[in-house]
């Protein structure tokens, strides 16, 4: 059964100077328990999908569906919080929050009381396999890797039902890339997350499970 | 420091009229200070305007020194001209000279309303009298209805004076007392005063006109009987003048150092919200309500703006000791635009693409 669905989706950009349709009738259903890899050029529309699929914006035309509810109708601040995550390949952690910080501040978000967010963001840092010493540092004190995985640890920590990937190795080397994309088939295949990668590299591509390509604004499975 | 700069000149200001004496005098419009006749009513409404710290007044009465003499018309009208007068003065000023008191009596004692009087030392060869003596003088109401009032007083001091017949003079508290058994209205032969509230004489000036004095310049269509009010602050102005200019300009500066200030205030706190961009774009991906980032990012910056404007406040205080109205002023000004920038740009923030700044590729 489909977790997340695109129903004939387009996005128009519209600026002062120009009109740019960044996706066009784009259709899909997403299920849980896959790794999907979205695939294309630079412009082909991904990020923008992937930005309509986490609620930060809406669809000109059609319809983003999560169980049976479109976007356009529920509370997007709501969803973001407690079904969907996204890791950028930017890591884009509060750099004034230590790494622990960086990881409860969902669950604080979310209501739960600090000292058992401090655990449960504890708990996640390690399931991705970092240790106690980086809970005290701040990003600019871990390496690239160590971010992203602090990142993945973030997505994770309110248990979403969906976790969307931007580029999430861009800025690693193939070792730690490895290890962050064997992550999230983990979770995917283990933990019955629905992950969406949205990636210009094909050797990340070929491990997911389905692989659509988007060309000027076009979905289609590949 | 411009604000310390505008309350140091204030201070310096207000050091200068409290140091410089102003004083102030009643005249007539021909030029007289003397026999104004002026009314109770018109030195009460000056006591009680705040504008006179000190009164001096003069105040006399006609008579003969010793009893009541039944005299005709004519030979009563000169006996009381050829008498000295008897004046009632509440401060020691109506002498040229110092005069010489007893022992066991001073200068105060006109302050008092002990039936005591000092007498030239001419009049003391001429009625046969020695200080310590007592002195009964009779003062009468007027020539043609003559009621008459006699007082004893003791004799504490002399004074050299070159007319005859000289005055007798004791404390005005005295003669109003002869007055009122009189049943004569109070009148005032000469005031003069010490002025207090300087900076404001303005509107002082404009009290007078409703007490009716009128400009001694006014001219012949004036009622002869009208009083010009001199006031003498001169030496005050000439002191005052060069820090009242200053003032007067930095004053005049004040609402464009304060749109500065608080430019300056919107302009920064814009800029510190805007350079957060890409925490605002994280915090709303993760699901942070628009109100909930617009209430953390606005708390926090107002925290950050109090804490700087006590620190201000505090430095001012540390530094010029007070902190004047007008600095205080600055300071909410400063600290509103600052929030009004803040919002603003937190609003302005709201509607950003936050997956355009989250997925800006490094």
């Amino acid at each position: 059964m489909s977790i997340l669905s695109l129903k004939d989706v387009s996005y128009t950009y519209k600026s002062r100077y120009q009109t740019v349709q960044a996706v066009k009738n784009a259709s899909y259903s997403f299920q849980q328990g896959k790794v999907y890899a979205i695939v294309g050029k630079s412009g082909s529309g991904k990020t923008t999908v992937l930005s309509l699929l986490a609620g930060l914006d809406l669809p000109s035309d059609g319809q983003v569906v999560y169980n049976g509810t479109p976007t356009g109708k529920m509370d997007r601040d709501k969803y973001r919080r407690e079904d969907v995550a996204v890791i950028y390949q930017a890591y884009n952690l509060f750099p004034l929050l230590t790494a622990l910080e960086n990881v409860m501040y969902p669950l604080e978000l979310k209501g739960v009381k600090a000292k058992e967010a401090r655990a449960k963001a504890a708990e996640m840092i390690e399931s991705v396999g970092l240790t106690e010493e980086v809970f005290k540092r701040y990003p600019a004190m871990l390496s690239g890797g160590e971010q992203q995985r602090i990142a993945i640890a973030r997505a994770l920590a309110a248990q979403p039902k969906v976790i969307l990937a931007d580029e999430p190795t861009g800025n690693l080397d193939t070792e730690n890339g490895a290890n962050i994309v064997n992550i999230l088939k983990s979770l995917a295949h283990e933990k019955n997350c629905c992950v969406i990668i949205v990636t210009h590299d094909l050797a990340i591509a070929e491990q997911a499970d389905v692989v659509l390509r988007m060309q000027d604004g076009e979905m289609a499975t590949a | 420091m411009y604000g310390n700069a505008i309350s140091q000149h204030e201070q310096t200001l207000d050091e200068l009229h409290a140091s410089i004496e102003v004083t102030g005098y009643i005249i007539s419009l021909d030029g007289n200070t003397q026999g104004l006749d002026i009314e109770e009513q018109t030195i009460k409404g000056l006591e009680e305007s705040g504008f006179v710290r000190e009164g001096i007044y003069t105040r006399k009465i006609w008579g003969m020194v010793g009893p009541w003499q039944e005299l005709a018309g004519t030979q009563l009208s000169n006996k009381i001209y050829n008498s000295p007068r008897l004046i009632g003065a509440n401060s020691i000023t109506p002498f040229a000279l110092p005069p010489e008191i007893m022992d066991g009596y001073d200068e105060s004692l006109f302050a008092s309303a002990e039936k005591v009087c000092l007498v030239s030392e001419d009049s003391l060869g001429l009625y046969g009298l020695a200080i310590g003596d007592e002195l009964q003088y009779t003062a009468v109401s007027d020539w043609r209805n003559v009621r008459h009032s006699s007082v004893s007083l003791k004799i504490v001091g002399t004074y050299e004076s070159p007319f005859r017949p000289a005055a007798i003079y004791c404390p005005l508290d005295v003669v109003t007392a002869l007055y009122r058994e009189l049943d004569l209205p109070v009148l005032t032969d000469s005031a003069s005063f010490i002025l207090q509230n300087t900076q404001e004489l303005n509107q002082f000036r404009d009290l007078l006109k409703n007490l009716n004095f009128v400009n001694q310049q006014a001219g012949s269509g004036s009622n002869y009987k009208q009083l010009s009010f001199i006031i003498s602050d001169r030496l005050l102005k000439n002191a005052t003048a060069s820090v009242q200019s200053y003032i007067d300009f930095t004053t005049a500066l004040y609402p464009v150092i304060y749109l500065l200030c608080a430019g300056i205030g919107f302009v920064v706190s814009y800029l510190l919200i805007r350079i957060r961009k890409p925490e605002f774009a994280i915090m709303r991906s993760l699901g942070t309500s628009k109100v909930l980032t617009f209430l953390i990012f606005f708390s926090e910056q107002g925290v950050l703006c109090l804490l700087g404007a006590a620190l201000g406040i505090f430095l001012t205080l540390a530094t010029a000791q007070h902190i004047s109205a007008q600095q205080f002023v600055t300071v909410i000004g400063y600290v509103v635009f600052y929030l009004v920038g803040a919002s603003i740009a937190i609003l302005a923030m709201n509607r950003v693409n936050v997956m355009q700044i989250l997925t800006a590729k490094e």
